[in-house]
Order: structure tokens, then C-alpha cells, then sequence
């Protein structure tokens, strides 16, 4: 248990950086948020006012309600390279915004950064459609990759990874709260990502699991 | 049909259900949603990947690829603190591992260990048995316990009595020279419970591959295809295991069926055994007779004392 929780407790610290960082992301997504968190989530930077404003604090979805402020992942500037480090940076996002579909059913970043003949990454998008529609949300389904391992020397424009992906116990929870069907245990399993620079970046147009 | 519809609301009603118990109001006309990400991978046959065992690389699947378990697995033994001073500082709350007869010695509680096997250096996850319950070794010296398990289970996987193959061929016992003859091989999974270095052992043994021998000097395999039986009026059809004999004759057929084996110490996650076993069937005599066909003008109502008429000899 010990790995999973400090793994949590690293990505969470770095989850609320951007959470701060891209608030106005935040709000701009057409994703209907909970309304649970519709809670007035205007914060200007806690630390230089001194007027206590609440920062949205991040809140995993339960059999109550939806996750709320759930940390917006930021393509981070390394992964626009072409390079090893590139690939990686970018499965690292990729992994982080398919967690944040997860949480948020929310599946606008995961398109933007897929081509469109991914299988598997196309039934991700439509598993996760279907888990929030009629009012159901998911609780857990959060994703970590504590092993991102970029291939050596693979071709000019298209590279590929190895990533370990650890998933938490999936839960689908109808509009009364109640499950939609029996949960989907947690898993730890290792998948190659394959994608392609572009004029504007990285674009994952495969992904397979290594069996 | 109305009867049918009703009945099959009727059984809805009754059987509220056994999967669907636990979680209240959950309704079966729902479909099931696949949510789960490493479950999604399995269900659409994307692409999948493999470590090549030459280069160590990770390379796309071949065609036909039997996937065999993609995780490694490790034991944690529990109340182990340092090596010569076992049992003693146990911590309050972890779990025991009571004597397994009265007077005997308590076990040493282990806790398993998942991962993803092409990670080379991953973070691992505990491993949940089927009951949830802790795995316990019994043994003087636990901690190599596994490692000597381990070793022994090769050799002893081997010597099993696995049941090979059953061996089939269509048309037998007599079929035809020139003709294809329908060989197929039928071997299913078994399990076996075994006592080893005093723990419960639970082996299983899958069969992968076989191999033909038609007794003519011709063979097939090792395959990864068994064959399988064809409705008598397609005899003679070509299959994935058919032979065609080219002589007459009495041939001996059989077959070697290869075992692959896994194994679960004292409730333990199945752990893949390395190597093969390999079991012969007993071989099956096939007669391949020659056809002779020749035309006649007429019929035995018209010419009764015909070639191959009744009573003709």
C-alpha cells in the first residue's frame, strides 16, 4: 500500500499546482460540472491575499457526488520536443488527461491529443462517454504512470513508449447514487504508446497493452 | 411468443440476481459498460505488444499470439524483521497465520506482489487473493521457501499424471490413399493439488501445442491448433490438421500434446512454471486403403450380371 498512497500524495500536490495554475481552464470547459462543486470557485492566489478566499481544494468523487476541482493536466513544455524526452513528457500528459476524463467525463484534452485510429483509445472515450451520461459519474478510475520509458532511436516522426499504468478501482454511480454495475478492480498493467510529431506537437495514434 | 416474453420477465423477477446482488437497484437492462482501462484493451483486441525474449525490446504481438499472464509476482514476507529473530516482532494488527495443527508452529504471513511484467522497474501493487485472506508459509526457513518451491515444481510439473490428448482421425479406422484424413487432437485443462516442501500446491496445466506424427514419415507441429471434428458429410475436406496418405497401408498415428503449467502456493497468485512438459498419447492404428472407379454403360436392371452387381462375383 505504501507505494500507491506517497504516488498519490506526489501526483496531488502537483495536481493543485495546476489546478492554480489553470483555473481559468478550468471554468472555460464545456463539460457541465458537478453541481455539487458549483461552489464559487474564484480564487485569486491564496498565498497573496489576505482575504480568506477558499482555494478550490481537489475532492474525489464518492457515492454522494462527482469529483470536484479536479486538477486540469497542462501539456508540459518539454513534451513539444521530438526527442526520447519529448515522447515521454507527452505520454505522462496523455495518461493525465485520460485520469481527468475519468474523474470529470470530461474528453475534450484526450481528443485534441489523439489521432483518430486508436482503438483503444477510442473506447476509452466512449466507455467513459457512456459513464456520464443520465446524470451517472465515475468514482476512482484515477490513472498513474510511475514508469514512462521512452524508446531509444525509433524513427524521425514517430516514437514510441512503454508506460505503467496503475488504475484505481473503477465505480460507475447512477444519478441516485446507487452503482450503475459491480466495480471494475483496480489494475497495474504495462501499455505501448505510438505517436507522431506534428506541426503542432505530439498526437498518440496508437496505444496497446503488453501482454 | 407472448408465452416466452412472460416467462422471461417472470425469471427476471425471481432471480434478482447473483451478480447484480451486492450493489442495490442495480438493473440488469442496463448494459454493462467497460470501464475499466486495462479491461478496455483486453475487450477491443487492439493492437498487442509483446517483450521480444531475444532483443528485450517491446515489438507488436505476432498474429495467433496466446497471451499467457502478463504479470510477475513477488512475496513479501511479513513479520520479518531481521533474520535471525522471526515471528518476534510481529506488529499488532498484521496479519497471523495460526498454526495449521494443534502443537504445530504458526506460519509466516506473506503478503503477494503484482506488476506488470515488461516493466523492468515497476511500482508494484498488492495482490488480492480470491478470499482475501493472507497467504501463510510453513516452513523453518521461510525466506527461501519460494525460491526452493520454485525449482522443485520444474521437475515435478513433468512427472504429473497429466492426461494427454485424445486422438482422433475421420474416416477411421479406414480411410482413403489420395484422401484428406481429418486428425485432430482433444486436451483440456487440468489441476492438480500437490503437497510440496510441505505447502499446498495448485497446479494448473494448459495445453498449447502438439505435435502430429502420421506415421508416415510425415508429421505436423509443433501448432498451436488441436483440429477438430468434422460432420460426416464433410469428410475428406482439408483442415488445418488433415493428412493425405500417399501409400496404402497400416500407419501408426499419434500425437504429443505440450503442457504449459502454473502454480499457486498455499492460496498464492498463479505463478507461471518454466519450460514445457510434453505427453504422448497412445498412437491409433489407421488403414489407408486405395479406391478403384470404373464406369459402366449400363445399370444391373439393364445388364444384371454387371461388375459389382448383386450376385454378381
Amino acid at each position: 500500500m505504501t507505494p500507491r498512497t506517497s504516488i498519490s500524495a506526489r501526483s496531488f500536490a502537483i495536481g493543485s499546482l495546476a489546478a492554480a495554475l489553470t483555473l481559468t481552464a478550468c471554468e472555460n470547459t464545456t463539460q457541465p460540472q458537478s453541481d455539487k462543486s458549483a461552489s464559487p470557485t474564484v480564487s485569486t492566489s491564496a498565498t497573496a491575499t489576505p482575504t480568506p478566499t477558499p482555494t478550490p481544494v481537489y475532492k474525489p468523487a464518492d457515492a454522494k457526488g462527482k469529483a470536484e476541482n479536479v486538477p486540469v493536466p497542462v501539456l508540459p513544455a518539454a513534451a513539444k520536443e521530438n526527442s526520447k524526452e519529448g515522447v515521454e513528457a507527452f505520454a505522462r500528459y496523455w495518461f493525465q488527461a485520460l485520469s481527468y476524463a475519468y474523474e470529470t467525463g470530461d474528453v475534450s484534452a484526450i481528443k485534441r491529443s489523439t489521432g483518430p485510429n486508436c482503438i483503444f483509445c477510442n473506447g476509452l472515450q466512449e466507455s467513459i462517454g457512456q459513464s456520464w451520461t443520465d446524470g451517472k459519474w465515475i468514482v476512482g478510475g484515477r490513472i498513474e504512470t510511475p514508469v514512462v520509458e521512452g524508446k531509444p532511436g525509433t524513427g524521425a516522426e514517430s516514437r514510441q513508449a512503454t508506460v505503467q499504468v496503475i488504475q484505481q478501482q473503477v465505480e460507475i454511480r447512477k444519478a441516485d447514487g446507487s452503482l450503475y454495475q459491480e466495480p471494475t478492480e483496480a489494475s497495474n498493467s504495462a501499455s505501448q504508446v505510438v505517436a507522431t510529431f506534428r506541426v503542432d506537437g505530439w498526437v498518440l495514434t496508437d496505444l496497446g497493452l503488453i501482454r | 411468443m407472448r408465452t416466452v416474453s412472460v416467462l422471461l420477465i417472470g425469471s427476471l423477477v425471481v432471480l434478482p440476481w447473483v451478480g447484480f446482488a451486492a450493489p442495490a437497484n442495480a438493473e440488469s437492462k442496463d448494459p454493462p459498460i467497460n470501464i475499466g482501462y486495462r479491461k478496455n484493451g483486453v475487450r477491443l483486441g487492439s493492437e498487442n505488444w509483446i517483450r521480444d525474449p531475444q532483443t528485450g525490446a517491446i515489438v507488436p504481438a505476432p498474429p495467433n499470439f496466446a497471451s499467457d499472464d502478463p504479470n510477475q509476482y513477488k512475496a513479501e514476507l511479513q513479520c520479518h524483521v531481521d533474520d535471525d529473530v522471526l515471528d518476534k516482532k510481529c506488529l499488532p494488527g498484521q496479519i497471523q497465520c495460526p498454526p495449521r495443527e494443534a502443537g504445530g508452529k504458526p506460519g509466516t504471513p506473506v503478503i503477494w506482489k503484482v506488476a506488470p511484467k515488461a516493466i523492468s522497474n515497476p511500482t508494484w501493487v498488492d495482490w488480492k487473493s480470491g478470499n482475501n485472506g493472507p497467504s501463510c508459509l510453513y516452513d523453518q526457513k521461510p525466506e527461501d521457501l519460494l525460491q526452493r518451491i520454485a525449482e522443485r515444481v520444474v521437475s515435478d510439473f513433468r512427472n504429473l499424471p497429466i492426461r494427454p490428448a485424445e486422438l482422433t482421425a475421420q474416416p477411421s479406422p479406414h480411410t482413403l490413399k489420395g484422401a484428406e484424413t481429418n486428425i485432430f487432437a482433444d486436451a483440456v485443462e487440468q489441476q492438480f493439488d500437490v503437497t510440496l516442501l510441505g505447502q499446498q500446491v495448485h497446479i494448473v496445466a494448459t495445453p498449447v501445442e502438439y505435435t502430429y506424427s502420421y506415421g508416415d514419415g510425415n508429421g505436423l507441429g509443433p501448432t498451436p491448433f488441436a483440429g477438430g471434428p468434422l460432420p460426416e458429410a464433410e469428410w475428406g475436406q482439408k483442415t488445418r490438421t488433415s493428412h493425405v496418405y500417399q501409400q496404402t497401408g497400416d500407419f501408426q498415428v499419434s500425437v504429443t500434446t505440450t503442457f504449459r503449467g502454473t502454480y499457486s502456493v498455499n492460496g498464492g497468485p498463479n505463478m507461471p512454471i518454466p519450460g514445457t512438459g510434453q505427453f504422448a498419447s497412445p498412437p491409433q492404428k489407421v488403414s489407408v486403403w486405395r479406391s478403384i472407379t470404373r464406369n459402366y454403360a449400363d445399370n444391373c436392371v439393364v445388364n444384371p450380371r454387371g461388375e459389382g452387381c448383386p450376385g454378381v462375383p
